[in-house]
């Protein structure tokens, strides 16, 4: 019932191997391609935060390449398209929100009936200032990565 | 006949024994040994389909900037994207040889 040794030694050989690969991961050490990959598939899931943590990875230890350059831009490219579709329905919030006094969207603000109606646009407009908010800071994050000097 | 069930009955015990090691192992240190063996291989592949990853990532960019199919975009579409984007658009046009 005991396993055999050669097979004991196989699995601490593969224990050995996942752990020191779980610590060259971490530092960056692996090579630049499986961070960039780990970025791309994060950001296909929608998942900024891992998506730039992986690209920093690639250039912890690497120089940067054009494909590390290529991924920045397309994660930058991926945030600012978020951030310009925010902004639109933001202006459409605030146009429906704080309209002229002399428009007809301000007189029609001031009937009850709308008032459930216009809390929920104004949480609405929080709710994607903070999210605009949240994506500003990743791509300050982003960036602040290209001034990071190599070899860090 | 009882050669062959003793030989059965031996490798399903070995098999068992192996699998909740490595389970208990897994369990323990939380590591995933034999996704551990597969990543060495894992990092080659990486490299090889890196590309293939970033001209999709870009494409989706494209889709959600103009909304349409990369395909489908005109020129001025094409050159607008190169300026919000000029090392990806210059990194496409190597890499699909436009």
């Amino acid at each position: 019932m005991v396993p055999a040794l050669s097979f004991l030694a196989k699995v601490l050989a593969g224990l050995i191997t996942a752990a020191g690969l779980d610590q060259l991961t971490k530092h960056g050490y692996m090579p630049q391609a499986t961070y960039i990959k780990a970025a791309l598939k994060a950001l296909e899931k929608d998942d900024l935060d891992e998506a730039i943590r992986n690209y920093k990875l690639s250039v912890k230890k690497w120089r940067p390449s054009q494909r590390s350059e290529v991924t920045a831009e397309i994660i930058s490219s991926a945030i600012s398209l978020r951030l310009a579709k925010l902004e639109s329905r933001l202006a459409e919030l605030q146009a429906i929100l704080h309209p002229p006094w002399y428009s007809l969207q301000y007189w029609r603000n001031l009937l009850p009936k709308n008032r459930d109606r216009l809390e929920q646009l104004r949480q609405e407009q929080e709710g994607f200032g903070e999210a605009m908010r949240v994506l500003q800071k990743l791509q300050a994050k982003l960036e602040e990565n290209d001034k990071v000097p190599q070899g860090n | 006949m009882r050669k062959i069930a003793k030989t059965t009955a031996a490798g399903g015990a070995g098999f068992l024994a192996g699998l909740l090691l490595e389970k208990g192992l897994e369990s323990l240190t939380g590591l995933d040994f034999v996704d551990g063996l597969f990543a060495v291989s894992g990092s080659i592949l990486a490299a090889l389909s890196v590309n293939r990853d970033l001209v999709e990532a870009a494409a989706r960019n494209i889709e959600q900037m103009f909304g349409k199919d990369p395909l489908e975009i005109t020129e001025s579409e094409w050159r607008q994207f190169k300026e919000t984007n000029p090392k990806t658009a210059e990194w496409l046009e190597k890499a699909l040889k436009v």
